[in-house]
Order: structure tokens, then sequence, then C-alpha cells
């Protein structure tokens, strides 16, 4: 541990705005990535239901 | 046209088989084995960003010259290597797409964009934010941010282009040309700060001489690298399998998946 404090963490030496603007930044990206990939994923899979839900086994509907 | 035959999921790929690896291009095959892969790259992302951190804020001392605002570097130099890696990967698939007309390559090569982009949008963002003090200006037109923000422009080209193109194959196919031309920038960037004279200094660890850092703060950049390869894998892993649900979802196999689990 080389800080003081725990005030003394989140002052980072002065340059508090510089390096917690990069760690939020990172973190908000990677949160929001994390969150379109789960809508995704179940948009995906729900679409997949509903189109199989319609066409039985027969295949003749061809795609795109 | 390629029509979207469905190679059936009996095409599990066996020890003796020649064409083991052709198997597993089958997305039938490849989709349950990404669902497998995906949760351990997350944890092993999670506990890597927790021991980079650590040692990133806790352990490493503060720099003599820059103080602390150096501590940008665990986010700065991962993303930034990330985001060149994730390009060559991406330029890699998409040219074996085009090559072998293997369709899964080239959903990988989309799949593997928006987090390209993303790295790409923090490296300059979390650069910005460490030129600020260091320099005394947020950004420079020099070789090393101009090459880095073409990047940014090639990532989100590759995505407007395929997005702009209904047909999969062919947005696949322009994709590929495009991320094949643009892979001339990643040597541009890498060797930017040697061709030229630039504001942002040279890179403090090369392949062929000791590093010009403390260990603890080489440790937690490297720690943190590898926490974002595993980010990156379990996101790009996550978003191939979107990907092909959304395009084979007229495929036998995808209609026996989902009668499977409902």
């Amino acid at each position: 541990m080389i800080w003081a404090s725990w005030a003394d963490f989140f002052a980072m030496g002065g340059y508090a705005f510089y390096v917690w603007g990069s760690v939020l930044m990172v973190t908000l990206c990677i949160v929001l990535e994390l969150v379109t990939l789960r809508l995704r994923s179940k948009n995906a899979l729900r679409l997949a239901k509903a189109v199989n839900k319609s066409s039985k086994p027969n295949q003749s509907e061809s795609s795109q | 046209m390629v029509t979207e035959t469905s190679p059936s999921p009996k095409l599990v790929p066996t020890a003796g088989s020649r064409n083991r690896w052709f198997a597993y291009a089958s997305p039938a095959v490849f989709y349950p084995l990404a669902g497998k892969l995906i949760p351990w790259f997350f944890a092993l992302a999670a506990l890597l960003t927790c021991v980079g951190l650590y040692i990133g804020f806790f352990i490493a001392p503060t720099d003599f010259q820059q103080g602390d605002s150096y501590r940008i570097i665990f986010l700065h130099v991962p993303a930034a290597w990330m985001s060149m890696v994730i390009y060559l990967a991406m330029a890699f698939w998409a040219v074996i797409g085009l090559v072998f007309n293997t369709r899964l390559s080239s959903m990988m090569a989309s799949a593997l964009a928006p987090t390209g982009t993303m790295f790409t949008f923090l490296a300059l963002w979390t650069g910005s934010l460490w030129g600020k003090p260091t320099w005394g200006t947020w950004w420079v037109w020099d070789a090393r941010l101009t090459s880095y923000l073409i990047l940014l422009f090639l990532y989100i080209g590759f995505i407007s282009l395929q997005a702009a193109l209904d047909d999969a194959r062919r947005a696949d196919k322009a994709g590929a040309v495009l991320a094949l031309v643009g892979v001339v920038n990643i040597p541009i960037i890498y060797f930017s700060v040697q061709w030229w004279n630039t504001l942002h200094q040279g890179s403090s660890i090369s392949f062929t001489a000791a590093p010009t850092m403390v260990a603890t703060m080489l440790w937690g950049m490297l720690i943190m690298a590898l926490a974002f390869w595993a980010y990156s894998i379990a996101a790009a892993l996550t978003r191939v399998r979107c990907i092909i649900l959304e395009r084979e979802k007229r495929s036998d196999w995808v209609r026996e998946l989902v009668e499977k689990q409902s």
C-alpha cells in the first residue's frame, strides 16, 4: 500500500480528474457494451424462436 | 448468391478427421462451443482486471516525473494494444472468409469490429486525458495521434459499410476489402514514433531491449493487457453468436436448437 489514506488515494496526487476520468470512461464503455450485447443476444434468440414457430419442418422459405 | 445451406449438427469433428478445422468453421458446431467458452473468458477478464488494477493503483510507486498521472498507462497502453490486435484479427478473419468463402470467418470479423472501435476510442480518450497534464494539450496532430485517429475511422468505416449493404455475404466481401486495405495503417501506427518526430513518446517496452520501467508498473500493464484480451475474446464470441443466430435463424440446426430450448 503506497497511499497514506483513502483521501490521498482519491486525490491521485492532484491528477484525480485525469486518472478518474480515464477509469470512468473505460468502465462506462465496457458496461455499455455488455448491456448492448445482452440485449442483442436476447433479441436474436427471440427472433429465431419466432421464425421457427411459424414455419414448421418444411424449409420452403428461402433465406434473404 | 450463396444460399444459407445448413450443415446438420451431426457434423461434429472427430479426432481422426482430416477436415477437423473446417468442421469448426460450421456455425452449427461453433455456436455451442463458443457458448461454453464465453463464461470462462469473462471470469478470467474480471479476475485479471482486479489483479492488474490492484497492482497499478496500490502497489506501483508514484512516478518521479509524472506523479500519479502516469497511472493512466494501465488503461491507455492495454487499450491501444488491444485496438491494434483486434484490427489485425478482424482483417485476418475477413480475408479468410473472402478466400475460403467460410461464412463464420466473416461473421467473426464483424463481431470484432465494435469491440475494436471501443478500445480505439478509449485509447484516444485516455491518451487525451494523459496528454493534458504531461504535454499541456489534449490533442496534437503528430504522426502517432493522427494515424491512430485514422484507425478509429477505419473501424467506423468497416461497420458503416457492412451496415449499408443488405446482403450479408456482399457486406462480408466489401468489409474484407476495406479491412485489408486498412491493415497498412497498423505498422504506420506502430513505427510512427520512430519514423517521425512525434510529441508522443517512443515505446517503453520493445521486443529487442529490456523495458525502461519499474517491474511493478510493467506487470500491472501486462496483466491489464491480458485482462483486455480475455474481455475482447468473451465479447467477440458473445457477439458472433448473436450474428450467427440473426443470419441463420431459418436453418435446420437453429430450428432444432430452438425446439430443444422450449
